[in-house]
């Protein structure tokens, strides 16, 4: 195992009154790809940023390669700090070609080297015919690409990427990605990324910190995050999914609606002083694809609403006692909104909250 | 006649289900574009008239011009212009730069205070200015009277050095206000990707944001430029002749109508040549347009260079503003019981009637040109109403000219056939009545009026009119309910920018006025010519006051 390339600790961050990064912490290895994950105001790009060097933090510090870049009394120069960074709107130079851009970075080296170095960039981002032209004279995935190669040329230790695939339409948004996540992969780049979009995420990272009021709620995989939200935001925020009121029956079971779920370990702060267990509340979340379509299960829910997915239809099913749940249900069970279904549960990892 | 605009608007893309219309949308000729087509050549016209003079026989007038005025007016207008480009791009970019990375203690009041000398008329700042540093004046009569001697060492500000430091303190906002436009949308962003490819801030400035600023305070210094070339009043006050006050001279002194023709002719080139470039700058900048970077946090300045940025751009208001205004009040207060009489009050109404006229007829034939190109959309409509905007580029001396001899030519015609049919003298119909002068400032201030209106109704889309009728409202509710509001602010802003022009005006209003006709502007003219600058100051300090408006508009829009 090696040490971390990047550690960010207990940093903070406050515009004026108002504090945007708040004892936020984080370690990155060499040739991991890290996500910061959140609504937009969460201060993901903040961090992004303090990592860059462009903005100050006010506690705590952050190390790039053993290196002390960042303090609250000291601020190295982002020219200083060996990252390269994608920015949102690719902040291309206008009046550079797309080999002049790529070149821009380069000025430590030899002219040869920087040509062969130009030359190795445009292959691998596929620009190669395009080197003459000017920013304004390509398409948007063109300028994406010519973005990440003039960050990539200087061999950066850190690359950041600020959304850099926000002002993309949706298929070309999954392509890129796909293609930028084998290109960092293939050079070895350790790389964060910030981002609203979850998918994103999850083509790329791997490990992402979904971030809310300026804190991470949890650092973990994309499939973690799913199938293990720490706390509800998280629930909530990464993918779908309701939660269900539960009553608990001991440490290890919780009944629901449905039926009684075994539990491995209940939500820190379940058992409430002076209550019976009997009595201790916790809220379950179930994914929609914790509830199974099947015909022959006893247990009955009404259509309330259903959405066509292609493959899938996602229904919303109110079961007898009035709660919800959604059901991810293959599209030949076609049913019609107010029929009942038999579904049953199949829940392999029970997560619930306190 | 505006509804017709509308009614055919809404066909023009559903003009299918209308047969009868759809066969004759497009008539060469319709009244909307006759009309374009007759301002574009109330436009032309002076152009081509100045610009033929120069193919028709002038005889021996450019003999005699070549061997008299034209090479030290030559000599004289380039270095002029040469000192004021490299004035203006030293002061605009520096305190653009300033302005618009670093933040320091009243950033904010500098930034739009640093706009303020746009409301001084160039030949203002340059008459308070010779009133304080001239041999007579204040500083020099003080600095005397305490050391004694004859101040040899003291420079003339009556030189080329003089006019070149009025002229940069007049026009440097042009390059300021571009320069920091371009720094504000760019500047940071492009200076923080340079920094993540390891350039550091002087290295990001000189190698990226500045390159990539360059349309942007090309294009300002090209303003100044055309302000430069055009100016009247500051050169005659420091009697330093260009092409204007040549083509004045030549105009009044010998009146010789063809020699300020042909100088004229010359003027009108070299400015068209800058056309040409400053159009090719603006499809530079049109490229280059970059969102405002969300994080715009500046560099805080400290210390001493906190200290020396602020004793600069104050050391620049100073002179271009507090300085001048200052004086021009302590003058105006002076002479007040001399100068605010019968005669203050007509120049005064003059100015005022002058500018309310211009400004009603500007902005009519503003709107007329903006429902013509919502009308039609084709090419010739549109480059027909560029060409009517190029008004704005003639110098008001050439422009005088351009007007003044079809005018003429014209009086000449109706009067030979009044005699001819009614056996009448009618003597000279047009010259010398306001027609003229209002021609002549509309020609001129048109693009002034044109814009701000036509970026008003580019915001009523034409889907908007569709979205409209789709709710089932008729063109004149539309008309009341949709343009009317969107367009009125448009409207006002567009009729105070050319007002408050006009008032400014100096060199049309002084060739082309009604005999014994004084505006503000004229009077300025003539005592400062005969150095009376007391008696110049209640009119100076009138034009000044009105010159704040716009700058008060544009700070109330850019807010928003």
């Amino acid at each position: 195992m090696n040490s971390p390339l990047l550690i960010l600790s207990h940093i903070q961050h406050s515009y004026g009154e108002q504090t945007v990064v708040n004892d936020l912490s984080l370690a990155l290895k060499v040739g991991e790809i890290g996500c910061l994950l959140g609504p937009s105001g969460c201060g993901k790009t903040t961090v992004l940023r303090c990592i860059g060097g462009f903005e100050s933090i006010s506690s705590g510090e952050i190390v790039l390669k053993g290196v002390k870049v960042s303090n609250d009394r000291y601020m190295m120069p982002p020219e200083q700090r060996r990252i390269g960074m994608v920015f949102q709107d690719y902040a291309l130079f206008p009046h550079l070609s797309v080999a002049a851009n790529i070149n821009f970075g380069l000025h430590r080296l030899s002219k040869p080297e920087r040509k062969s170095r130009v030359n190795e960039l445009m292959q691998i981002v596929g620009l190669a015919d395009v080197a003459e032209k000017y920013p304004h004279e390509l398409s948007g995935g063109q300028q994406q690409r010519v973005a990440l190669a003039r960050a990539l040329a200087p061999r950066p230790d850190l690359l950041l990427l600020d959304e850099p695939f926000s002002n993309l339409d949706v298929s070309l948004r999954e392509r890129l990605s796909m293609e930028v996540r084998d290109i960092l992969s293939d050079q070895n780049i350790t790389a964060i990324l910030v981002t609203h979009d979850q998918h994103e995420a999850f083509a790329l990272a791997d490990k992402i910190g979904v971030m809310d009021k300026g804190q991470i709620q949890q650092w973990d995989t994309a499939y973690n995050l799913y199938h293990r939200p720490v706390n509800r935001f998280v629930a909530d925020f990464i993918g779908q999914g309701v939660l269900l009121p539960g009553k608990v029956l001991s440490p290890h079971q919780v009944e629901i609606e449905l039926g009684v779920l075994p539990v491995k370990m209940l939500p820190q702060g379940w058992k409430k002083p002076d209550i019976p267990i009997e009595d201790c509340k916790v809220d379950v979340l179930l994914r929609p694809d914790d509830i199974v379509y099947d015909d022959a299960s006893p247990l009955r829910a009404v259509i309330t609403h259903k959405a066509f997915r292609g493959a899938e239809i996602l229904y919303t099913l109110r079961l007898a006692k009035g709660g919800t749940v959604l059901s991810l249900v293959s599209s030949h069970h076609n049913h019609p909104i107010g029929e009942k279904i038999g579904i049953k549960l199949e829940v392999d990892h029970v997560v619930a909250f306190g | 006649m505006k509804n017709d605009a509308d009614v055919n608007n809404t066909t023009e893309k559903v003009g299918n289900f209308y047969p009868a219309r759809f066969f004759n949308r497009h008539p060469l000729i319709t009244g909307w574009r006759f009309f374009v087509f007759f301002i574009a050549a109330v436009v032309l016209i002076p152009v081509g008239v100045v610009i033929s003079s120069l193919f028709s026989p002038a005889g021996d007038i450019w003999q005699h011009l070549l061997e008299t005025t034209l090479p030290g007016l030559l000599y004289n207008t380039f270095w002029l212009a040469l000192g004021v480009i490299a004035g203006t791009s030293l002061l605009g970019v520096s305190l653009a730069w300033f302005t618009a990375v670093y933040e320091f203690p009243g950033r904010k009041f500098f930034s739009w205070a640093l706009l303020l000398p746009f409301a001084m008329p160039a030949y203002v700042t340059a008459f308070v200015m010779l009133g304080i540093f001239d041999f007579t004046g204040p500083i020099q009569t003080t600095l005397r009277a305490w050391s004694g001697s004859d101040l040899l060492w003291f420079p003339d500000i009556r030189s080329r050095m003089g006019v070149i430091i009025v002229m940069t303190l007049a026009f440097y906002p042009y390059v300021y206000l571009l320069a920091r436009n371009a720094f504000l949308t760019q500047g940071k962003r492009s200076l923080e990707a340079a920094q993540s490819l390891g350039f550091n801030r002087r290295q990001g400035f000189l190698y990226v944001t500045l390159p990539m600023a360059r349309p942007w305070i090309a294009g300002g210094i090209m303003l100044a430029l055309m302000e430069t070339l055009a100016d009247f009043g500051t050169v005659a006050v420091f009697n330093y002749d260009t092409f204007t006050t040549a083509i004045y001279k030549a105009w009044f002194s010998m009146f010789s109508l063809s020699a300020a023709s042909q100088l004229a002719s010359l003027l009108i080139i070299i400015v068209f040549i800058l056309i040409l470039l400053e159009q090719q700058l603006r499809a530079h900048m049109r490229y280059a347009e970059t969102k405002r970077s969300q994080y715009a946090s500046r560099i805080k300045l400290s210390g001493w260079r906190s200290w020396a940025v602020i004793g600069f751009i104050m050391a620049v208001l100073f002179f271009a503003f507090l300085l001048p205004v200052s004086q021009l009040v302590f003058w105006a207060v002076q002479s007040f019981s001399a100068g605010f009489d019968q005669r203050y009050a007509e120049f005064l109404w003059h100015s005022l009637l002058l500018a309310a006229f211009a400004a009603f007829i500007t902005c009519m034939v503003a709107i007329m040109l903006v429902y013509a190109a919502r009308r039609h959309h084709d090419g010739v409509t549109r480059a027909a109403i560029r060409v009517a905007n190029m008004g704005y580029a003639l110098p008001g001396t050439v422009l005088a000219v351009g007007v003044f001899v079809p005018i003429a030519w014209l009086d000449a015609r109706l009067s030979e056939l009044a005699a001819y049919f009614f056996q009448i003298d009618t003597g000279l119909l047009i010259q010398g009545t306001l027609a003229t002068m209002l021609i002549a400032f509309m020609t001129r201030f048109l693009a002034v009026g044109h814009f701000p209106i036509d970026s008003a109704m580019q915001r009523i889309t034409r889907n908007i009119d569709e979205a409209a009728r789709g709710l089932g409202l008729s063109s004149l509710t539309i008309l009341r309910k949709i343009h009317i509001p969107v367009l009125r602010s448009g409207i006002f802003t567009a009729a105070t920018l050319v007002f408050v022009d006009v008032m400014k005006e100096m060199p049309i209003t002084l060739m082309t006025r009604p005999f014994g006709w004084d505006t503000l502007a004229v009077r300025i003219f003539e005592m400062t010519s005969e150095g009376e600058w007391e008696q110049a100051a209640l009119p100076a300090v009138t034009l000044v006051l009105a010159g704040m408006i716009p700058i008060v508009l544009f700070l109330r829009q850019t807010e928003k």
